[in-house]
């Protein structure tokens, strides 16, 4: 394969932040001999993509495999991209400098609705032809594992529940963890290139038969189950961490602490789609914070996860972190705010004097509409929490809403203000006097967005319109001075729920959306509506009714094949008891109830929160 | 307290692929290093403590380095050759580091007292042999001041002042390449880019292939 490099060089001169195509960090694996070779791309940018702990696992991973290589590919910035397309460069891996179509496996990321045009600009750039049909078109049945030309297209990610928007593009789509299943694939996928002349079919049919591979070439009539890693508590994973030059967004260690979250908000699809909660012991990530230090020279380290305050040693591990990296200037980071008085202390603990500002989610601005919603927090949490900021020092903090929530009434929308207000008096009365002007308060307020897999998945969008009038609404409510107000543009969440909740029908939408010149939609700067309302038009869809309309519960959805291991009579459940305003208690606290996921033989049905022996609070 | 400190002087190379970081990435890069290398370094006081660290004048995003220099403060003297033992450990591969020495702890700034940069560029010039391009500097030479445009802007500077040694053009025998060498002194003027000055001399059609920085030092130092 060619080495790209030295063409690749000549551009940099002219290319924004050039760091982001050079390579060679720190605790990266180069040319690495090997048999297999798979390449992990993701379908944007180094410094988002790098940041992404997907990638990492996956790289880390394969690279222990004996006999295979990974490398790690990002989608250029539109600069560098204009200037490869005009020298006919393709899209290249960052460890080889190779041309994606010569390596065995290519994996993508689906991070997100908004990444899909990105992903056709990822296969597009690198040489593929889009659809997966196109590539393994063996109507004949004669391609064999000698002939075909192309890598495996392999995607999985967050916003893969749903896989049908994005199916078309893709020869497999892995659903749910990845840690074991890219094991299983990778050994399928090679023992069939072993085989002298393995058809393209024994290789779909094999790897179907792994828990969680969805060949959507098969059609949606096979169902296919989440894959969840069970030996996430076992073991850290990723074993090396490599250290950017380029400042990616999350510049800085991360240990991944606990997967999944049992709060049960009903809008969450995270919350829903990683369940069950299993923590890492917190010796396992004291141990890990403190490696990851030495061997890598970051400054931070972040405790990621869904809900990190949520973890049952959670004060235990911040605390000894604290202790080892005293004088050390290395921080300590949690990435969330639980919204009650223990949420803060723990945010006070790793803060130090560096208190910028704190975010807080209450999502609805009435009790009642956060009832139906099931964020379990009052009024009261939220206020005490913010007197209990205040009187720890900040000044600042900044409270997420969303508009459009299943019976959302204009009352509820208003409550938003109100709620606002109450948090900046509490606020106000928890400081001295002369500190008060120092006190802002902003508001981040985005459109409901219904996703698959939730008990809210059959609830369309709240019309653009209707939007409007809400938002106006929520503008002369009356809110206090140094409260500001910004909005999440709704025209991006309509594209969103669009890609989120449709069927195979929109991925001709997607590429025509590509077509017109959409990419990098998730950049607020690079977001054009206009090309989707065109795109749209040439494919006959209309947006509106696509994010709009409600499903009826008893018609098919797009992702019924999609076993997320959340029972369906669960998910209906929860949407009655969302009607009616009553709330489902947190199983990692309360009693298990029922979803689905747990309800093996052997555990009897109750497994509420896995943790190691001996690691439970009493 | 009195904290006693030892200020560690890194010498290092900026060079290949890393010409293309910026000096903030570099100072990153060097930060982290550091760090990994297990070097006892001081820290600045309050919670939000940081490495004690003075970098060397800033290079531009594809420019390379050969001997830069990094400052880092240290509350515990290691020999010397302990201590590029262990930088040279976590540098890998990535960062060569040439050499370490202590300095005074109370020297200003590398930034304010290293005024003199020697820079080796290598051009293309597709229009004008090497003689056309020295007579070009020599009339540059003879002038009192220079404009030097970078970016559409373009500033005056006194040659004198500007040009610390004699530039020197030539072919290079191992490659055949055209190289100019070049110190440039930074005042309160600020510095200039060598490339500005190239590109005087160079024709309508030439221009800078590459830019190096070899040393950076002080008046009287000697580059
Ligand atoms: S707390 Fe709610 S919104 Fe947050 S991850 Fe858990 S379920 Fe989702
Ligand atoms: S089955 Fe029960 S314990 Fe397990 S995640 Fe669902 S509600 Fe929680």
């Amino acid at each position: 394969m060619e080495n790209l490099w030295p063409r690749i060089e000549g551009l940099l001169g002219q290319a924004t932040r050039p760091s982001r195509y050079i390579n060679h960090e720190y605790q990266s694996v180069h040319c690495k001999d090997a048999e297999y070779r798979a390449v992990f791309a993701y379908p944007d940018v180094y410094e988002i993509g790098q940041s992404n702990q997907a990638v990492n696992l996956l790289y880390d991973i394969v690279n222990r495999l004996p006999g295979c290589a990974a490398e790690r590919a990002f989608l250029p910035w539109v600069d560098m991209a204009a200037l490869m397309r005009e020298r006919g460069l393709p899209l290249f891996s960052l460890e080889g400098m190779w041309p994606l179509t010569g390596f065995e496996m290519l994996g993508v990321t689906i991070p997100h609705e908004l990444a899909a045009t990105n992903i056709i600009e990822l296969l597009d750039l690198a040489g593929l032809p889009h659809r997966s049909c196109e590539r393994l078109d063996d109507v004949a049945g004669t391609v064999d594992n000698a002939s075909g030309r192309w890598p495996l297209v392999v995607g999985g990610g967050p916003a893969a529940f749903n896989p049908e928007p994005l199916a078309p593009f893709f020869d497999v789509i892995a659903i749910g963890e990845s840690e074991e299943l890219i094991c299983e694939l990778v050994a399928k996928h090679r023992a069939w290139l072993a085989t002298p002349g393995g058809r393209l079919n024994d290789l779909l049919c094999s790897l179907a038969e792994v828990e969680g591979i969805y060949v959507p070439s098969f059609g949606s009539q096979r169902r296919v189950r989440r894959r969840v890693f069970g030996g996430f508590a076992e073991e850290l994973l990723p074993k090396t961490n490599i250290v950017p030059f380029c400042e990616t967004i999350h510049d800085r260690l991360a240990i991944e602490i606990q997967r999944g979250c049992s709060r049960g908000c009903r809008f969450c699809q995270a919350g829903m789609t990683y369940r069950p909660v299993r923590e890492r012991p917190s010796d396992m990530i004291v141990q890990a914070a403190m490696q990851g230090i030495a061997c890598t020279g970051f400054d931070e380290v972040s405790l990621v996860s869904l809900s990190s305050t949520d973890h049952s040693h959670i004060e235990d591990i911040l605390r000894r972190l604290q202790q080892c990296f005293a004088g050390t200037g290395v921080s300590v980071s949690l990435p969330s705010q639980r919204l009650d008085a223990f949420g803060v202390d723990m945010a006070g603990l790793v803060a130090g004097e560096r208190k910028s500002g704190l975010t807080f989610a209450p999502e609805a601005g009435s009790q009642r509409l956060r009832d139906v919603i099931n964020k379990n927090v009052s009024t009261d949490d939220l206020l005490l929490a913010i007197q209990r900021a205040c009187e720890g020092g900040w000044r600042r903090c900044k409270l997420y809403f969303m508009i459009g929530l299943p019976t959302e009434t204009d009352e509820d929308v208003v409550a938003i203000a109100d709620l606002a207000n109450a948090a900046y008096i509490a606020a106000k009365d928890a400081v001295p006097q002369c500190e008060r002007g120092k006190i802002r308060i902003s508001l981040s307020v985005a459109v409901f967005v219904p996703k698959p897999g939730t008990p809210f998945q059959w609830s369309g969008q709240l019309p653009l319109a209707e939007v409007s009038r809400r938002i106006g609404l929520l503008r002369q409510a009356g809110l206090a001075k140094a409260i500001s107000l910004k909005w999440h543009d709704p025209q991006v969440s309509q594209v969103e729920a669009v890609l989120a909740r449709s069927g195979r029908e929109v991925a001709e939408l997607i590429e025509a959306a590509w077509q017109e010149g959409a990419s990098f939609a998730a950049w607020t700067e690079r977001f054009d509506y206009q090309q989707w309302l065109v795109a749209a038009e040439r494919c006959g869809i209309d947006l509106d009714a696509a994010a709009a309309d409600d499903y009826r519960m008893d018609e098919p959805l797009p992702w019924q094949h999609i076993e997320t291991g959340i029972s369906q009579r669960y998910l209906e459940q929860e949407w009655q008891c969302a009607l009616e305003g009553q709330v489902t208690e947190d199983c990692s606290f309360a009693r298990c109830t029922e979803c689905g996921v747990c309800l093996t033989a052997d555990s009897g049905g109750q497994r509420p929160r896995i943790v190691l022996e001996g690691e439970r609070h009493e | 307290m009195n904290e006693v400190f030892f200020r560690l002087r890194i010498c290092f190379a900026k060079q290949g692929r890393l010409r293309w970081l910026s000096h903030l990435e570099l100072l990153r890069a060097m930060e982290r290093l550091i760090r990994r290398s297990g070097l006892p370094y001081a820290t600045t006081h309050g919670f939000n403590a940081h490495m004690r660290f003075a970098p060397g004048p800033a290079l531009p995003v594809g420019t390379s380095g050969a001997r830069e220099l990094f400052d880092v403060w240290l509350t515990e003297y290691l020999p010397p050759a302990k201590a590029l033992a262990c930088l040279g450990l976590a540098a890998a591969d990535q960062i060569p580091i040439h050499e370490v020495c202590y300095v005074p702890t109370q020297l200003r700034g590398l930034q304010s007292t290293h005024n003199l940069e020697s820079y080796e560029l290598r051009l293309l010039s597709p229009d004008r042999d090497l003689a056309a391009l020295q007579a070009a500097l020599d009339e540059l030479l003879d002038r009192e001041t220079l404009t030097l445009v970078r970016r559409e802007k373009s500033k005056d500077y006194q040659t004198a002042m500007l040009i610390a040694t004699t530039p020197l053009l030539k072919v290079d025998a191992t490659d055949g390449s055209l190289r100019l060498s070049l110190t440039l002194r930074s005042s309160e003027q600020g510095a200039a880019r060598p490339e500005s000055l190239a590109d005087l001399i160079l024709g309508e059609q030439g221009s800078v292939l590459e830019v190096q920085r070899l040393s950076v030092s002080r008046d009287g130092e000697g580059s």
